[in-house]
């Protein structure tokens, strides 16, 4: 196994402030990682970081083994969908044209999509399961949808690494599951090395095999999935003092897990 | 007004109308989307800016303004990206930075400061020869850019994040599209001067925006309608002597004003059903041979397939529901019924039970298998029967007693029409009944199974209210729940909104 993406060290400052504290971090290829913390804690900054959008003050990073001094390049290989909010929807733009983006930096500038572009838009549209909405404007979508439009946009890109940021939060129940049914998925059929971001323990995939905790901008727990729900790690995800809530939620995992 | 052509002002007033008027609004596209619109503002003011240093150090003030505006330009992009605050907020840093400076030289300028002032207040028809030259220059740069790396532009309008993600240089062209906004703004300054250059950046953009959901189109109408505004205001100030710039401005703001008013997005409802209708009617010969082929090829096992009960044999399983169905629609001996969409006659029983021997019942149906089987089954004298689709029917006017649409209003493919048609036929203050034995949610979910019919679906409450209303029904009972869809409505005064047939 190849390390897709490994980080040594790494720390990240902005305005003065810590924001990634001594980050080392091996991901190989195929794994299906949550990365789980509270608000505040550093995922998004941990995820900005990867796609080259932050640079790190101390430390090395390097993606696919390479490290990030070309990185519009290295960006390319890289499916990244940021949280749903953070976007503008009422874009005068259609589900296929949002889709299409995924393709416009690996044809290159100025240059118009082919034959092989449109094959692949289309591919990952009807793969999502949107294929019947690529002609709906973007602001006439659910919130599912929306991150569905989202993933295949990030899918058509054919990534070697998928990054993805709250892809649950604001939506209902249902949404939640099968957006998370749709990620594990897309990780089983392609063997696609998928690092996702959540702020809730209670809604990770059931395929995931690891958990990073982060907390305070440091990785405070890497490991296996079954053990990951113990007092500390909740005390660090939900920053509560109220012991009470944890041995709740202890008793449910225990029983959802030990069933499955 | 051909005799103006020979006059050069003239013909340099009608060039800076198109390249000015349509550089603008393709800038104001950008200005709407990217939520700028103090861009306009702030360039205009570097332009008086660079304006007054040319006066003060003895250069041209056009070319003055020109390079302000693009410094400024230049500032933009990385003020706001280096200080994390939005591009509003660096826009009007430099807005009043600029300002300041503007004034201080000001009063340092010897006498009359017209030629300054100007840009302010900007006059159509005093463009030069060098003006709309530059004015070309930019504006041909703008659009081959445009056209060159529109997925770029694209992409960086509808998220920088997203367009980075996939590889692009997002902040060239971030960076970029600003520089360009500001070079075509001071460029166009004199179309209408510095205050209402704002209505060209912000009103054809606008009005684009509510005609359409794809930004190619929305591109076109800004540009149409920016020349538009220009050609307008310039037709008007010759003919009633007034000022151009202002009738541009109003012009604009007029065009937004319409364009808000008939905007598909807010009559969205109605729209989705006629576009839907329209293109269905597009490929209307195929969908309906084959919608009509899965009705007749069920026609002879309509009614033991839905409606037999299991117990006796007899197709009463829906004996209750046909009872609380008339009890909300009372039917009189010797009223006159019309049964759209009857199929096999399900209903001919009931009906026929409740409007005594000189009542006339009406069978239509499009599936001509359908109406051969009801024919078979209903040999009673007072029942006729038709084959056609709804919205092709023909019917005495005001004839009917009560209409119904049971199981069948989903498949009516032109809702709006097949309305008009049903209206045209009842009585004043007749009724006309839309029922289920299901509700709505489980009916689209059983059409979405069967390929033909999948797109088939009953409108929800509020889309079905609208087309009701607008066909000219009010609407006296409307129940959707477990195993009931029911709705009672009646044939008011001409509706005032009619559906061309």
């Amino acid at each position: 196994m190849s390390a897709i993406l490994e980080l040594d060290n790494v720390c990240v400052r902005r305005g003065g402030r810590t924001v990634l504290d001594h980050v080392s971090l091996i991901l190989d290829q195929g794994e299906l990682v949550a990365l789980i913390g509270a608000n505040g804690s550093g995922k998004t900054t941990f995820l900005r970081t990867v796609m080259g959008f932050l640079q790190p003050a101390i430390g090395t990073m390097s993606v696919f083994g390479q490290t990030g001094s070309n990185y519009r390049q290295l960006r390319k290989r890289i499916g990244y969908v940021p949280q749903a909010m953070s976007i503008d929807f009422k874009m005068p733009m259609t589900v296929r044209d949002v889709v299409s983006m995924g393709r416009f930096g690996l044809v290159g500038l100025g240059k118009r999509l082919g034959d092989v572009d449109r094959n692949a838009i289309e591919k990952a549209m009807a793969d999502i399961g949107i294929d019947s909405l690529a002609e709906r404007p973007i602001g006439h979508l659910s919130g599912g949808e929306l991150q569905k439009v989202q993933i295949a946009r990030a899918l058509c890109q054919a990534p070697d690494l998928m990054l993805l940021d709250e892809p649950t939060s604001n939506l209902d129940l249902g949404a939640q599951h099968e957006c998370l049914n749709l990620i594990s998925r897309i990780h089983l059929e392609r063997n696609l090395t998928t690092l996702i971001v959540m702020h809730d323990l209670k809604s990770l995939p059931e395929k995931c095999t690891r958990a990073l905790i982060i907390d305070e901008a440091r990785i405070v727990f890497d490991g296996g999935f079954r053990d990951v729900f113990t007092e500390d790690n909740l005390a660090h995800v939900y920053k509560q003092q109220d012991m009470a809530i944890f041995q709740e939620l202890m008793t449910e995992f225990s029983r959802e897990r030990g069933s499955a | 007004m051909t005799e103006l052509w020979q006059h050069e002002f003239f013909r340099n007033a009608v060039l800076a109308c198109v390249l000015g008027g349509g550089g603008l609004s393709i800038i104001g596209v950008f200005v709407t989307l990217m939520d700028i619109p103090f861009l306009g503002i702030s360039m205009s003011h570097s332009a008086f800016l660079g304006a007054i240093i040319g006066l003060l150090c003895g250069f041209d003030p056009f070319i003055g303004a020109i390079v302000a505006c693009a410094l400024s330009g230049l500032i933009v992009g990385p003020l706001s990206d280096k200080a994390g605050s939005s591009s509003n907020n660096a826009l009007a840093v430099i807005f009043s930075a600029t300002m300041g400076l503007a004034f201080l030289l000001l009063a340092r300028i010897p006498g009359p400061k017209s030629e300054a002032l100007n840009l302010i207040w900007g006059n159509i028809l005093t463009i030069s020869r060098k003006e709309i030259t530059i004015l070309a220059v930019i504006f041909s740069t703008t659009v081959a850019l445009l056209v060159v790396f529109f997925k770029e532009i694209s992409a960086v309008l509808f998220n920088r994040e997203v367009a980075a993600a996939s590889g692009i240089p997002e902040k060239v062209f971030y960076y970029g599209v600003i520089l360009l906004a500001g070079l075509l703004i001071s460029a166009s300054l004199d179309i209408v001067g510095g205050l209402l250059i704002f209505a060209l950046l912000v009103n054809p953009a606008g009005a684009a925006r509510q005609l359409t959901y794809r930004l190619k189109t929305m591109f076109l109408f800004s540009v149409l309608f920016g020349i538009a505004s220009c050609f307008a205001g310039l037709y008007v100030s010759y003919r009633f002597d007034v000022p151009a710039g202002a009738v541009i401005v109003l012009c604009s703001s007029g065009i937004y004003l319409i364009a808000f008013a008939v905007s598909a997005k807010r009559q969205s409802d109605v729209w989705k059903l006629y576009s839907h209708s329209q293109k269905s009617d597009r490929n209307s010969s195929h969908v309906d041979i084959s919608r009509r082929e899965f009705f007749n090829e069920r026609a002879g096992q309509w009614l033991d397939m839905w409606y037999k009960d299991q117990d006796n044999g007899t197709y009463t399983r829906y004996d209750k529901e046909f009872d609380r169905l008339f009890s909300l629609t009372a039917l009189r001996p010797g009223d006159t019924i019309l049964d759209v969409g009857c199929g096999s006659g399900v209903m001919v029983p009931y009906i026929l039970e409740r409007i005594g021997p000189s009542g006339k019942l009406h069978e239509v149906d499009y599936a001509e298998k359908m109406i051969e089987v009801n024919r078979s089954l209903h040999t009673d004298s007072r029942v006729t029967f038709t084959v056609s689709s709804i919205d092709k029917l023909k019917t005495p006017e005001a004839y009917f007693d009560a209409a119904f649409c049971f199981s069948c209003f989903p498949h009516f493919h032109r809702k709006p029409e097949s309305l008009a048609v049903l209206y045209r036929a009842l009585k004043p203050n007749g009724k006309l009944v839309i029922a289920h034995f299901d509700s709505s949610e489980k009916i689209n979910d059983h059409h979405s199974k069967h390929k033909c019919v999948m797109h088939d679906h009953l409108p929800n409450k509020p889309e079905m209210r609208l087309l009701l209303s607008n066909a000219g029904f009010g609407i006296d009972c409307f129940t959707d729940e477990e195993g009931f869809y029911y709705i009672g409505a009646t044939k008011r005064q001409p509706p005032s909104i009619r559906v061309k047939t």
